[in-house]
């Protein structure tokens, strides 16, 4: 290239300045915001990355219902994979700062280099004393905390902190909390609002709150990649295989001091007990000694006074009364002296009556001697007496039985039957009776009746006589009886006398005995006196002996009485001792037990193993960056395209209007090469700066500028934007193609004619009638320019297209990003206005009963409307290969969730019912998974046991999260599980309040067994926030497209002109006046904006509906349709842009010179 | 009083530190009805002075005259009407809207002015009646010069201005045109003023301006004008 060309490149460039500059400036707004919207993403990422890098963010996290300690720790460290185990205090209390109360979460300063989560210094200083703190960056930010304020804790365990106030000396980012969210507590409402950072030391817990870990197997991973999530994955599952152990460990930790406590007292109890025991042993024992020996005393004493006793002959002493009876042994000894001779008297008069009393019974003896001789005799004559009245009465019978034959005989012998049961006598006279008249006939009767009256006779006379000695002995008999009987009587009386006698004597003797205390087993009188007689020595001897013996029980009576009164006392204070030894015994072993239960019922702590995601934000921020990068796919190729294009055109058109130069060179001799270098080098420039700017842009300005807009709701460092040749290949190559390749395209296609017709200007373009000439109806009916316009219109097809196309491409731009505006924003109102309808959500792990509890409580309270309880646990669902996390809910068996949530299809709006044929997804989770009503999908979470594959009964219209949802038949069907409910949705009656809300919420955490209350509002206000971060992108696309569209028709409308400046000049010298000559060609603009809208409209709305599904992050289901005001904003748009273009246009067709433009070509 | 006249017109163009006087001093005067040809050599300042007259272009000093009215004070927008109502100008590149039909084409310049001919009629005038429906590009040369002058006639000005009409037509079509000029300016009594560097056609006119160097070097009236069909050069 020789230095003509170079000067007139340059000056070329300096004429034609605008053009430069507008080709500039599209190919600079095309590349900055491709390169932009693509990196932003990355760039979010990379600058999380190297913050959670350089802060030590960790990547595990464990935590335990009742803390952890160095054991814990150790059992932790010894996972291979894991790098560093640090321990960390956290404390979640209520605070009070500058008048103004919220809840905050205290955390200690890490004290180390290289310790794990440092905090970022935002503004003042760290901390030097443990009186200062670090405040929350954003929350000082938002609510205004000014460094120097103090900031009151209170703690609800008073122990837990060594101070309770801090001055703020300086504001921190936590590279824990990267967003507003900081996450829920189970004091007061239930929400964080801030953290605080203070000196490790003012912590007084005897245990770590947390265990942050760091990995080594993650070092130079992206904290967003899935080799990060899964090298993370693959440890927590180690880690939660070591819960077990730890939460055991922990649990030991805990209960030994109290185990060691329990055994020492345990010990020492039982060793105070039986030492107790023993000395109450010792002392009963000596109790039962003494007691022994008294009781021995005693007996032996009332066996000594019973030996008096008996001596003297007393009664049986009463055990009771020893005095007494000492007295009365007294007082019967005096007595037996006293009476001594009266019974030594007694027994000689013994002596003597006994002597009468033999003398007698000798009487006796003889007299009943005689009596049985006499008794002997009587009996021998009675016996004699008796033989012969036996005889005679025999004789008798025999005469009688004689009659009696006789009488039969005679009977018979009159034929006659003979009388029975009669005497022989009677039977005689009877038949005297009878046979009398018989007699007289009969000879032999009447003598036979007369020898048997004769015989009767005889027989009476017998038996007279019989009678008779009968009598005789009878009265013989008496008399001798008689006589025997009074001498027996007589004998009794004496034997009685006799025995009356001797019993008097014994009685007497008896009763001698008795006053000689002595017994008499002898019944022989003479022994019995001789007993007498040896008892009377005897109690003589006795008496001396009692005389001793009394005194001697005396004295032992004395003795004793001490003695029982000692033991007596000493029983009693045993008794006492024992009493109370028993009372604290039992005391104390109750105690015991009652420890022993309280250990014994300690649960192992529930063990937390948490990763970065459960951070609050961190997914989110993971998710903001995924959706620009969505945006990015497709959004700004467009974007580019257009001003590709529109460069290309551009171009074209200028290499056109220099043909004539070109052929001058041409003809000059300048190959076409050389030619085309000064139109490539325009273009080269232009685009080159177009590339550097559009870097700049893309690469610093347009992340930073997205990025800072998401920073009100990030608290992160500054956005890291290096430079990446990845992103720039594609743009860089576009642009050049569009550019400099094209000028050179367009050089060689005009160089492939000759010079001299180049040199010529061109021929015009032809006119030619137009279609629409053909409809004479309507053709006719045309005004005059308007026909004009018309055919201009269509003349040149290119620039017609053209410009349909950059207008078009602008207005669909536009079009999606409005409509990507409503699809996203729509979704919370949608969603939590429609669909979510609950107004409080309670996380729940109690008993059956603390349930019932809970649900009375709700029932009876003003501000709850009405409550549903249901089991909701998240799972993976699976199907066609893919798959994605989703809430399992499961309906007990006749809830019913209207009011709570509502299940209906989207596009016809009529309720889906949840039956038991099957379970109800949301649509999102339909269409990621490429399911049908009627398909199968899997779900699976093992630490939840749930296993299983379900079918597609309905599918719901749902914006955020996925939802499986069954009710308990069906969900009991496909799996046999407990499905107990733990999640309530809580209504309140529409007027409550925030603080109405707030009170509520306190309330119920209060309760047993609720975890969480989560108010929906809270988490409509995240996703609100969500959104909102989005908005920034949105009108980030809408201004670019706003200046695409901008520049784009500004640069058309140049066109336009630059080709038509003699046509223009052409009327100005015919006498139009500018107005008219600028509605000639606004005309055209008119009608091109108008078929642009169309054709936008139609592109913009595939290009929304494509956006918005690749732009969709899993989780949440964009609002599909594209609304009719974000058409109608575009069109708006689109309108103002053209007339702001028409009105430039205006401008630079008053400076058309005709003469300049109609100047002859010589 | 001359229907035309110019008094003292000088045109300086500024470009940078450079001055170049395109005109310098021109006076000249056009008696209503003349045919005046201006000639001169190139860079005269011919066609500069004709676009003042045209009222596309302003003088730096100067004053004309035109029917009574001092133009060289016009606003923009009075030039523009001037334009309108006053002026016929035929280019030498015809400079027709090729979009447009030839009768379309007179119909252009006809709706913007009160007293315009019917298109169709002047066309026939120029001879041009059987290519009414017929785009500039489906004419040959002298027909679209035809169809320039068309329409500078339809517009019924009081002027006609011609800048080289001739210098992109061959001998006879040129010769052709310069006899509708010269019937136009008698029989309609129109005033010509036409713009050559050719001299050979002087004599067909009724007054002939010479300019050289931006000034009036000569300006004569010719009693006897020839008949253009007389004339051979």
């Amino acid at each position: 290239m020789n230095r003509s060309l170079l000067k007139d490149i340059l000056r070329e460039t300096r004429k034609q300045l605008s053009q430069f500059i507008s080709l500039a400036l599209i190919l600079t707004l095309g590349i900055g915001f491709f390169i932009g919207i693509r990196v932003t993403g990355a760039d979010m990422r990379l600058t999380a990355d190297e913050y959670y890098e350089n802060n030590s963010l960790m990547d595990l996290r464990v935590i335990s219902t009742l803390g952890l300690d160095d054991d814990c720790l150790q059992s932790l460290q010894e996972i291979p994979e894991i790098d560093r185990v640090y321990p960390d205090y956290a404390l979640d209390s209520n605070a009070r700062l500058d008048g103004r109360d919220f809840i905050v979460r205290s955390m200690a300063l890490p004290e180390e280099q290289d310790a794990v989560n440092q905090p970022l210094l935002a503004t003042g200083r760290m901390p030097e004393s443990p009186g200062e703190c670090l405040i929350d960056d954003m929350y000082a930010r938002t609510d205004k905390v000014e460094l120097g304020q103090t900031v009151e804790l209170f703690p609800e365990d008073d122990g837990a902190l060594s101070r309770t106030a801090f001055t703020v000396v300086g504001t921190a980012k936590s590279p824990m909390y990267i967003t507003l969210d900081r996450g829920y507590t189970s004091i007061g409402s239930g929400k964080l609002s801030a953290f605080l950072y203070i000196d490790r030391d003012v912590f007084q817990l005897d245990y770590y709150t947390d265990a942050y870990i760091t990995l080594k197997n993650t070092a130079g991973l992206s904290g967003y990649s899935p080799e990060y999530t899964d090298a993370v994955k693959a440890v927590q599952e180690k880690v939660e295989g070591l819960t077990g152990t730890i939460s055991q460990l922990r649990l030991e930790k805990i209960k030994q001091p109290y185990e060691t406590e329990y055994k020492e007292n345990k010990e020492k109890f039982e060793q105070e007990r039986a030492d107790v025991q023993q000395q109450l042993a010792d002392a009963k024992a000596e109790l039962d000694q003494a007691e022994q020996q008294l009781r021995d005393g005693w007996s032996e004493w009332w066996a000594g006074a019973q030996e008096a006793f008996d001596r003297l002959d007393m009664e049986q002493p009463e055990r009771n009364a020893p005095q007494a009876a000492l007295a009365a042994l007294e007082k019967k000894l005096r007595e037996v002296e006293d009476g001594l001779p009266a019974l030594e008297g007694g027994i000689s008069e013994l002596k003597a009556s006994l002597q009468e009393l033999e003398t007698g019974q000798a009487d006796y003896e003889e007299g009943q001697k005689k009596y049985q001789a006499s008794k002997e005799e009587a009996k021998r004559e009675l016996a004699a007496s008796k033989e012969k009245l036996d005889n005679s009465k025999k004789e008798l019978e025999e005469g009688e039985a004689a009659l009696s034959n006789g009488v039969s005989q005679l009977y018979a012998m009159a034929g006659l039957k003979p009388p029975q049961g009669l005497t022989p006598e009677e039977a005689l006279a009877r038949a005297q009776q009878d046979l009398g008249p018989f007699a007289a006939q009969s000879p032999v009767l009447e003598k036979a009746l007369e020898e048997l009256e004769a015989q009767g006779v005889a027989l009476a006379a017998g038996r007279q006589a019989y009678e008779a000695g009968v009598k005789e002995y009878e009265a013989g008999k008496a008399k001798a009886e008689q006589e025997l009987a009074n001498a027996a009587k007589e004998l009794d009386a004496a034997a009685r006398e006799l025995e009356a006698g001797r019993a008097a004597w014994l009685d007497g003797a008896q009763a001698a005995a008795e006053e000689l205390g002595i017994t008499i087993s002898q019944t022989e009188p003479s022994a019995v006196v001789a007993a007498l007689e040896a008892g009377a020595a005897d109690i003589k001897e006795g008496q001396n002996s009692l005389q001793s013996g009394i005194s001697k029980l005396k004295s032992a009576l004395k003795d004793l009485e001490s003695g029982q009164a000692e033991y007596n006392d000493g029983l009693a204070a045993y008794e006492e001792s024992k009493k109370k030894a028993d009372r604290e015994l039992t005391d104390g072993a109750a105690k015991l037990e009652d420890a022993r239960e309280k250990l014994d019922q300690m649960d192992s702590p529930e063990l937390y193993v948490r990763t970065r995601s459960d951070n609050p934000g961190y997914d989110n921020y993971d998710q903001d960056s995924q959706r620009i990068e969505a945006i990015g796919q497709v959004f700004p190729l467009i974007f580019f395209l257009v001003a590709a294009l529109v460069c290309l055109s551009s171009i074209t058109r200028m290499v056109e209007e220099h043909r004539t130069e070109m052929g001058t060179l041409k003809a000059l001799g300048y190959t076409q090469h050389a030619t085309a270098i000064k139109y490539m080098s325009f273009a080269l420039g232009a685009s080159l700066i177009g590339l550097l700017l559009g870097c700049i842009i893309g690469y610093n300005f347009l992340p930073v500028l997205i990025y800072n807009a998401y920073r009100t709701l990030y608290s992160t460092p500054d956005l890291i934007h290096p430079f990446s040749l990845s992103v720039l290949i594609l743009p860089a190559a576009l642009a050049l193609l569009c550019t400099t390749l094209t000028a050179y395209a367009a050089c060689k296609l005009a160089l492939r004619s000759v010079p001299a017709s180049l040199m010529r200007p061109p021929a015009p373009k032809a006119g030619k009638r137009v279609i629409l000439e053909h409809v004479p109806f309507i053709w006719t009916h045309l005004s005059f320019l308007k026909k004009v316009t018309t055919r201009n219109l269509l003349r040149n097809k290119t620039r017609f297209w053209m410009s349909v196309l950059g207008i078009a491409g602008c207005m669909g731009l536009l079009i999606t990003g409005f409509g990507l505006n409503h699809s996203i924003m729509s979704i919370v109102p949608t969603q939590f206005d429609e669909i979510s309808q609950y107004d409080l959500q309670i996380g729940f792990s109690g008993s059956e009963q603390e349930k019932q509890t809970l649900s009375a409580l709700l029932d009876s309270r003003d501000d709850v409307t009405g409550h549903l309880a249901f089991y909701s646990k998240s799972a993976a669902a699976s199907a066609h290969g893919a798959n994605h996390d989703a809430n399992v809910t499961v309906l007990p068996a006749n809830a019913k969730p209207d009011g709570f949530f509502s299940l209906k299809d989207r596009n016809s709006g009529d309720p889906v019912p949840l039956t038991d044929d099957g379970a109800v997804i949301d649509e999102k989770l339909a269409i990621l998974l490429n399911l049908n009503t009627g398909d199968e999908l899997e779900l699976f979470n093992s630490s939840e046991g749930i296993a299983c594959k379900v079918k597609v009964a309905g599918i719901v219209e749902n914006y955020v999260y996925h939802y499986v949802f069954m009710t308990e038949n069906y969900a009991q069907s496909v799996m046999a599980m407990d499905f107990s409910a733990n999640l309530m949705y809580v209504n309140t009656p529409n007027e409550t309040d925030a603080a109405g809300t707030d009170r509520l919420a306190e309330e119920l955490l209060r309760q047993k067994g609720v975890t969480a209350v989560i108010r929906a509002s809270d988490i409509r206000g995240m996703f609100d926030d969500m959104m909102g971060n989005f908005k920034v992108v949105i009108a980030i696309i809408v201004l670019a497209a706003g200046a695409l569209a901008l520049v784009v028709l500004y640069n058309l409308s140049i066109i336009n002109i630059s080709e038509r400046q003699r046509e223009v000049a052409t009327l100005k010298v015919l006498g139009f006046f500018d107005r008219e000559a600028w509605a000639y060609i606004y005309r055209e603009n008119i009608v091109l904006m108008l078929i642009g809208i169309v054709f936008g409209g139609f592109f913009g709305w595939i290009l929304h509906g494509f956006v918005v599904r690749t732009a969709e992050i899993d989780m949440v289901m964009f609002v599909r349709q594209l609304d009719t005001l974000s058409i109608v904003l575009s069109m708006i748009m689109t309108v103002v842009y053209t007339a702001l273009i028409n009105i430039m246009v205006y401008f630079k067709l008053k400076r058309i010179n005709m003469v300049e433009a109609l100047k002859s070509v010589e | 009083m001359p229907f035309i006249e110019l008094k003292d017109i000088t045109k300086v163009y500024h470009m940078g530190e450079v001055e170049i006087k395109a005109a310098d001093g021109v006076t000249l005067s056009v008696e209503r009805g003349e045919f005046a040809v201006v000639v001169g050599p190139s860079g005269a300042g011919k066609t500069t002075v004709l676009n003042i007259l045209g009222g596309m272009d302003n003088c730096t000093s100067g004053s004309i005259v035109v029917d009574g009215r001092d133009i060289s004070r016009y606003t923009q927008k009075q030039l523009t009407g001037y334009r309108r109502t006053d002026i016929g100008f035929v280019f030498q590149f015809y400079n027709l809207i090729q979009n447009l039909t030839a009768l379309e084409n007179v119909e252009l310049a006809a709706q913007i002015c009160q007293n315009s001919r019917p298109a169709d009629e002047v066309l026939r005038q120029v001879g041009l009646g059987e290519r009414l429906f017929n785009f500039p590009s489906q004419l040959s040369g002298g027909e679209q010069q035809r169809v320039a002058i068309a329409r500078a006639l339809a517009k019924n000005p009081k002027l006609l201005l011609c800048d080289e009409p001739t210098g992109a037509l061959d001998y006879s079509t040129g010769k052709s045109i310069l006899k509708l000029l010269q019937d136009t300016c008698r029989k309609e009594g129109m005033t010509v003023v036409l713009i050559t560097h050719n001299q050979a056609i002087t004599p067909m006119a009724d007054r002939i301006i010479t300019l050289r160097n931006g000034k009036v070097e000569q300006m004569r009236r010719n009693e006897t004008p020839a008949d253009v069909a007389a004339i051979e050069w």
